[in-house]
């Protein structure tokens, strides 16, 4: 039952903060306003110690079925394991981080804006529980229409468009997945006769020649369409800038940290195990996706006059890796996968909240209207220069730990894909020095006074700094738990 | 007639007996709006009860040949009661604030659903037509009342003319196939095409598709529906979008059931028959409501892509792929049931987008369940909409070739309908100022005032039952899908 509660409390504190805010008139010092803020922290917060106490516990693997919908062979069945539990644990942090961000920017419906949240959140802990496949669907989805609120509503000027784009992209690629997961689902169940969306039961299909090959690779299509779009894979990117940029410093929080992530985990927990033949077919040509998409983001990154979408643009380089080190088929490449991911959203969550900080503070997001920001304002400095190297991989950093392991799949594999991704750490360089120079250095673009970072947000940032390094410095902490999980992948691993 | 057979036909009974008791009050009193209603709604509330408790128990029960009391018969009529009801709940606030209020919408409203039950439990050729034109006529009557409007005058005219065409075209294939077996009753009449196949037979099949195509609005005979919605008052788009739908979709799964069991050599080609009218009225009805400003029309452009999702279905066939398209016809009911009743409650007439315009800050209740309603005929989970979607991929993905074209299609058209469903859930969350449309119309006399306040109650109740059921379909829904496939293979 503890599983279920990584549900239940998000959805709790949804309610709670959803009625704490049902008056449409606020004012921002009402009681009702700070409870369902408290309540969003608490619910986010409840959730990251429960997946602590787990992960120090050792209690991992656990699992929890219910019956949900026999008629159709679908049951509320959740596993919590190896790889599951670190996304779980940053779903609290970057989710608590969500509230805290937001503590004094959202004055407008702050009970359904912190609903929204914690319902985000829900749908996001079921991707990453779910093992039934018509549940993994739901949560999928589950995840997308209150996401949609948060950019809609309380976005920036473009917000309308952004948040219908985002909708309508991963919802294209979600729907395929789903159709997919019944095509899968409709073909098990001619020949064994059993009618079951378990992942357990769907996980030999393929291998026991229940697919034809064509199938087989269709399905895969679908079930890499989906998540590719969500990641998002090159080609399939376009609603990433907008939807970060315009969405609110929590919703971009929580997209680039959790949203994205849940496009990799689904590529390492379904697409790859469920069709193992199928996706070596794929392989070569998703690692050249995944390398047009660091390149490609990093160039765009590199051009980039506004802060937020150049953060958003170095995801999509960032995120080509994940994609590298998945489709390299080789343990080093899948773990260095995973822990890119995690300091991806650790990195990248910490970034749009100080970029979030200075679109308070200056009103802008324009590169060419800060600078100097240094010496007015020294701790958002040091943790600006702190996230800067993150962003461009600096030894000390998970994302280096990523980044390297990833080099090492893909070397294995395919020689060439490596050269152009060493190429995409140079442009990572690049665009993060360049981010640095033009908003921390120099002189001062225009007057202003500046007010340098709260208690509360420094803890907060300085909090998630703090893991990065842990990641960065004991990756095996991550890594043997993620090698208790993946037996059939794991082959041991570089570290 | 035994009297089993009686209790087993007793909701249509009782509909008709509700219907003439309506017209007989009226004709006494044409003021007396209120008896008219409460006879509406009492009568549609006994047929679903005498449904429930009279006919189920008795199913499987043929009365005189001419009608069957099966699992399909019991699923239509409890959909299309439920229906009817919540419209005649939804209507009341607006028609009883009209001055000179008459109650023959309420006995239309009767008749239209009487009619629709009789299709649903119609086994033969000729309760179809009796129910058809039961259900058009009360229609017809319906889509022109009350609203004096140029607009409202030229819709009623042009589903006069279309539906009257298409009931032509109907009787004509149905004319051909008595020719040729000289029986009415279906059953009869699939054996004997599955035994001879001619091309008479063909045509005669023909025929009656293309009238059937046309009342469900299916794509390439789906130009009527978004004029029609328009021009309608929102009760009466309702009934066409619902009740009518529904009474169409029950005889065409019971003859494609019928043909299926009669082992008829043209399966594969009536599959891609309604394959291709699932795949053109998916994407003629998305395109349609993609560039559409006004709210009614856009609802006229989903249910024709709806109607398409369902055929999915359908042409999956066996009693799987029918189970999923009766599930989704639940939910896709009331989905829009919901939807309607919600531009019903901000407008009887007009309905353009703007009148959504911040609607959460001013009506929250009406608000709520109209998301609920579009993000279930967008398919979204939590929302009885979702489940029925995943359903269809399932039910097509276990079928044959056509069928897996569809789920495809399927997948890119829901994702495209996203765009127009979501539009318009965001514009209820947006902040602006607007009055509805109902607080300009003339103030109506203190006494219409009370009672289109005491009506509104019973709206306001019927539409967070609507939004209610949607919410528990989607995240229960069990207990439908297993009564529904129970039905199914029982009948």
């Amino acid at each position: 039952m503890i599983l279920a509660l990584f549900l239940l409390i998000p959805l709790a504190c949804a309610l709670v903060s959803a009625l704490a805010g049902i008056r449409p008139r606020e004012t921002p010092g009402r009681p009702s306003v700070a409870a369902s803020r408290i309540a969003a922290l608490l619910g986010s917060l409840a959730c990251l110690a429960l997946a602590l106490a787990l992960w120090l516990g050792g209690a991992v693997p656990l699992q929890l079925e219910l019956p949900w919908i026999p008629a159709i062979g679908a049951s509320f069945a959740l596993k919590l394991d190896g790889l599951s539990l670190p996304f779980l644990a940053l779903s609290g942090l970057l989710g608590s981080a969500a509230v805290l961000a937001s503590w004094k920017g959202i004055a407008d419906r702050v009970g359904a804006f912190h609903a929204c949240l914690a319902f985000t959140l829900a749908g996001i802990n079921g991707v990453f529980l779910a093992s039934d496949l018509f549940l993994f669907a739901f949560a999928w989805e589950l995840m997308l229409v209150p996401m949609f609120f948060v950019i809609d509503i309380w976005g920036h000027e473009g917000r309308h468009r952004a948040a219908i784009k985002f909708l309508i992209f991963t919802q294209s690629g979600g729907l395929l997945m789903i159709a997919a997961i019944a095509g899968l689902y409709a073909a098990q169940g001619a020949r064994t006769g059993e009618w079951s969306f378990a992942y357990d039961k769907l996980l030999g299909a393929s291998s026991s020649g229940a697919l034809g090959s064509t199938l087989q690779f269709l399905l895969m299509l679908g079930f890499f369409a989906g998540f590719a779009v969500k990641l998002p894979a090159f080609g399939l990117h376009a609603w990433l800038p907008d939807a970060h940029t315009e969405a609110p410093t929590a919703g971009s929080i929580l997209l680039a940290g959790l949203l994205l992530k849940t496009g990799g985990y689904g590529l390492a927990r379904f697409a790859i195990p469920l069709f193992p033949e199928a996706s070596r077919a794929l392989a070569p040509v998703a690692m050249w996706i995944g390398v047009a998409g660091i390149l490609w983001g990093g160039v765009m990154a590199l051009g980039q006059g506004d802060m937020k979408r150049l953060v958003a643009y170095s995801s999509v380089s960032h995120l080509g890796f994940v994609l590298v080190g998945l489709y390299s088929l080789d343990p080093a490449g899948r773990d260095g996968a995973v822990i890119q991911m995690l300091s991806h959203g650790l990195s990248t969550g910490a970034l749009f909240m100080l970029v979030g900080a200075l679109q308070d503070r200056l009103g802008t997001r324009e590169l060419a209207r800060m600078g100097g920001i240094m010496r007015e304002a020294p701790r958002m400095g040091a943790i600006g220069l702190a996230l800067t190297l993150a962003l461009l991989g600096l030894p000390g950093s998970g994302n280096f730990i990523g980044e390297l392991l990833v080099m090492f799949g893909a070397f294995k594999s395919d020689v060439p894909a490596a050269v152009a991704v060493g190429l995409g750490l140079v442009l990572a360089m690049a665009y993060a020095l360049r981010m640095f120079q033009l908003a921390f250095h120099g002189e001062p673009a225009e007057q202003r006074s500046l007010r340098d970072l709260g208690a509360l947000e420094t803890a907060t940032l300085g909090a998630l700094l703090i893991v990065l390094l842990w990641v960065g410095l004991y990756p095996r902490g991550v890594l043997s738990l993620l090698h208790l999980a993946l037996p059939g992948l794991s082959g041991g691993g570089a570290l | 007639m035994s009297i089993g057979a009686l209790f087993a036909a007793a909701p249509l009974i009782v509909l008709a007996l509700a219907g003439l008791v309506c017209l007989l009050a009226l004709s006494f009193s044409r003021r007396k709006a209120s008896s008219a209603f409460a006879v509406c709604s009492g009568g549609l509330a006994l047929g679903l009860a005498s449904s429930i408790f009279l006919s189920l128990p008795r199913m499987g029960a043929s009365v005189s040949g001419l009608l069957s009391m099966d699992g399909l018969s019991f699923i239509g009529t409890t959909i299309i009661l439920a229906c009817s009801l919540a419209i005649a709940l939804a209507s009341r606030p607006h028609l009883a604030r009209r001055e000179g209020e008459r109650g023959e919408y309420y006995s239309l409203l009767l008749f239209a659903a009487l009619g629709g039950c009789v299709l649903a439990s119609a086994a033969s050729l000729a309760t179809i037509f009796l129910g058809l034109e039961l259900l058009s006529v009360s229609l017809y009557a319906l889509v022109a009342y009350g609203r004096a409007s140029a607009e409202a005058e030229k819709a009623a005219f042009t589903y006069l003319i279309l539906a009257s065409a298409a009931s032509a075209f109907l009787l004509f294939g149905m004319g051909l196939a008595y020719y040729q077996c000289g029986s009415l009753d279906l059953a009869r009449i699939t054996r004997a095409a599955a035994d001879s196949p001619s091309a008479l037979w063909d045509v005669s099949f023909a025929m009656v598709g293309i009238g059937f195509a046309f009342k469900l609005a299916l794509a390439p005979f789906h130009m009527w529906a978004p004029e029609v919605y328009e021009g309608a008052s929102a009760g009466a788009a309702a009934v066409v979008a619902t009740v009518s739908k529904a009474a169409m979709v029950l005889p065409l799964a019971r003859i494609l059931a019928l043909a299926e069991t009669a082992g008829t050599k043209a399966g594969p080609a009536i599959v891609w028959t309604v394959a291709a009218l699932a795949g053109a009225s998916m994407v003629a009805g998305n395109l349609l409501a993609l560039r559409e400003e006004r709210v009614k029309r856009m609802l006229a452009g989903s249910s024709i892509a709806q109607l398409g999702y369902l055929l999915v279905a359908l042409a999956a066939g066996g009693v799987y792929g029918r189970g999923t398209a009766l599930f989704y016809l639940a939910a896709y009911t009331l989905s829009t049931l919901g939807a309607f009743s919600c531009v019903a409650a901000l407008s009887w007439g007009e309905a353009p987008r703007e009148l959504f315009r911040g609607l959460a800050g001013r009506r929250p209740l009406v608000a709520a369940v109209m998301t609920a309603s579009l993000l279930s005929l967008a398919g979204m989970p939590l929302t009885a909409g979702f489940v029925g979607k995943f359903l269809l991929f399932g039910a097509g993905a276990r079928s044959g070739t056509a069928t897996r074209i569809l789920v495809f299609l399927l997948a890119v058209n829901s994702a495209l309908s996203m765009f127009y469903y979501l539009r318009l859930v965001s514009l209820m969350y947006r902040k602006a100022e607007s009055v509805d449309a109902e607080a300009k119309e003339a103030g109506p006399s203190q006494m219409a005032a009370k009672r289109a306040k005491e009506g509104s109650l019973l709206a306001g109740a019927a539409l967070a039952l609507v939004g209610l059921a949607i919410l528990a379909i989607g995240l229960a829904p069990g207990g439908l899908i297993e009564a529904v496939s129970t039905l199914i293979s029982r009948g």
